[in-house]
């Protein structure tokens, strides 16, 4: 019984002890990993709509765009320089080939497409996961696309060049700018029909 | 053995990955680029260092019926510090190693140290079998990422994330993308151990003759 | 239910734990000298992995309740050892001839990286009870596909006169290295649109 009790006390120790270490590590660590993670995000954005400095989440917006039959609107953001309103910035949900790839788009207010880069995703290295490649993302289809678009690969009749044998990830790419844009005329059309980028 | 002994021991002769055959899930899966194996490289060397130490402390106040949970307890805490850790310090490396990073604790290397060396020696010497594997293991994949990489894309150490364009050898294009995909990583390691296992024969003969 | 389907096929063809994932590759290479034994670990890796997803299901659930998830590795490498340990006493005690079948393989699986690899998966993925536990079972169903079939080869392999060098790992790898680019041809399959078909 002696023994047992012994084996039982000393796996204990060593699991409460591991345990306060890991706690205290955490307590160090936490705040970095969360200022990073803000940092990333911020750094995310600003590279899409280079204009703006300033990013406010606009969460209340996200239930008209989905109610209107955009899909994978994640996350919606006014970006700002100074007072002056730049432009939007969405988050968007894809699923790809074998992961969903999400992505920031971004558009300026006079409907043009600013910037766009996938943030995550798991495609197969070397195939779809190519379309984190500046290659991809900055060809001439996506720079030129507006608001009123309808972007499509070029083996569905569109403009937008695919990476070789991953067509079905570069669609997703292509949904998501898609999907963004027609946000973006959504949200524009409504404020300046109210008169005015200010109103909440 | 003295300590130098050990450490080289742990870089040449039991080489965890050429010689000792160890440690494949990782060793095939993020050696894709050079900063990728280095990372993964660094990160179970410190792993395997501080849990060696610890164990080889506590060798004597384990009791035998419990070492493997009690060894797998300090590992995974070790592995979970690196992976706080680098996910404050390099947060892009530790998106790109991903799942590669908990699955450390898994890693047959370690316990395999644990049991077989850590557990019979001396702390300072476990501590230089820790360094001597862990450097032979990223030795390893380096020298398996060099090859991937180089062949596959034409870059070498691209790090687009680190801000290091790396060199650029020859058109992307002309890059046997095979090599990136999964099936260039067993068809790359198998041809490697193959010409190592060559080389040793070879060495064998000599000493004999 | 066709969403259930989707994830057993992928794991089973696409994310194949061995030919894309790179999980358990040293069972692997380790216990597929024969058909046979390569069934056991199968067999006896598709229960473990099936039990795992759900259980650290639950053990997640209760991390984020306590704001703990830094523990995740420890706690899950932890439920995984004694699960393997609890399997391997019942089967022990109820059916002494499924233990004579399984009972070597059982104790490898704790350091087999599929099954924490399958567990920290569902929770990165987001899955539902049901769906952790479906993608346990697909990705455990791959991974025995995979050592079966490559067992097969290796009973053939070891007729095969081959250089010395060659022998052993090397020609494993470089036959793992075939049979995932055979598997690379699923990769074209558009699953979704199949099985919405």
């Amino acid at each position: 019984m002696g023994k047992e009790l012994r084996l039982v006390l000393v796996l204990t120790i060593i699991c409460v002890v591991s345990a306060a270490v890991l706690g205290w590590i955490n307590f160090l660590t936490e705040p970095v990993i969360k200022d990073q993670r803000e940092l990333a995000k911020q750094k995310a954005l600003q590279e899409v709509l280079p204009t703006a400095t300033e990013f406010q989440a606009e969460p209340a917006l996200i239930e008209d765009i989905s109610q209107s039959g955009v899909t994978g609107i994640m996350e919606i953001y006014r970006g700002f320089s100074g007072e002056e309103q730049e432009g939007f910035v969405f988050t968007v949900d894809q699923q790809g080939y074998a992961s969903v790839i999400r992505m920031v788009v971004g558009v300026t207010l006079d409907g043009k497409l600013a910037g766009l880069s996938v943030i995550s995703q798991t495609e197969t290295p070397g195939l779809g996961a190519e379309v984190t490649d500046e290659e991809f993302l900055s060809q001439p289809a996506f720079r030129r696309a507006k608001i009123g678009d309808q972007l499509g690969v070029t083996k569905d009749n569109g403009e937008v060049e695919a990476i070789a044998s991953a067509t079905i990830s570069s669609r997703a790419v292509v949904r998501g700018v898609n999907a963004a844009l027609t946000a973006a005329g959504l949200l524009l059309a409504e404020e300046n029909g109210i008169g005015g980028v200010s109103g909440d | 053995m003295t300590k130098w002994q050990i450490f080289k021991n742990g870089v040449f002769n039991e080489n965890p990955t050429f010689r000792l055959v160890l440690g494949m899930c990782p060793t095939l899966a993020v050696t894709t680029a050079v900063v990728n194996g280095l990372g993964m490289g660094i990160a179970t060397a410190l792993v395997l260092t501080g849990s060696n130490i610890i164990i080889s402390l506590l060798r004597n106040l384990i009791p035998k019926e419990i070492r493997i949970p009690a060894y797998i307890v300090v590992i995974a805490s070790f592995t979970t510090i690196i992976d706080m850790t680098m996910e404050a310090v390099v947060p892009d490396l530790h998106g790109v190693l991903g799942l590669f990073i908990p699955l450390i604790v898994v890693n047959c290397i370690v316990l395999a140290r644990a049991e077989a060396f850590a557990s019979k020696h001396k702390p300072s010497e476990a501590m230089m079998d820790g360094l001597g594997i862990g450097l032979g293991f990223t030795l390893a994949l380096t020298i398996l990422c060099s090859i991937r990489e180089l062949l596959g894309t034409g870059t070498i150490l691209k790090a687009r994330d680190f801000g290091f364009a790396g060199w650029h050898l020859f058109a992307k294009d002309l890059g046997v993308k095979l090599l990136i995909l999964p099936p260039g990583a067993f068809i790359t390691l198998g041809l490697l151990l193959a010409g190592i296992n060559w080389l040793v024969a070879k060495r064998g003969e000599k000493k004999h003759e | 239910m066709s969403e259930y389907l989707l994830i057993v096929f992928s794991s089973i063809f696409i994310n194949n734990f061995i030919t894309s994932r790179f999980l358990g590759i040293c069972p692997f290479l380790g216990v597929s000298k024969q058909v046979e034994t390569a069934t056991g670990m199968g067999l006896a890796g598709t229960f473990v992995m099936a039990l795992a997803s759900g259980i650290t299901y639950w053990v997640q659930k209760v991390l984020v309740a306590f704001d703990i998830e830094f523990l995740q590795t420890i706690t899950f490498i932890l439920v995984i050892a004694v699960l393997v340990q609890f399997v391997e006493m019942v089967i022990k005690k109820s059916s002494p001839v499924l233990y004579r079948a399984l009972g070597i393989y059982l104790p490898l699986i704790t350091t087999n990286c599929a099954v924490l690899g399958v567990t920290i998966i569902n929770v990165t993925e987001n899955y539902n009870f049901l769906q952790s536990v479906v993608s346990g079972i697909g990705g455990a169903l791959g991974f025995s596909l995979l050592l079966i079939l490559f067992a097969g080869i290796r009973e053939r392999l070891a007729l095969a006169p081959l250089p010395k060098a060659m022998e052993g790992f090397p020609i494993a790898l470089i036959t793992a290295g075939l049979i995932s680019i055979a598997f690379l041809g699923f990769s074209g399959f558009n699953l979704a649109a199949l099985l919405n078909f």
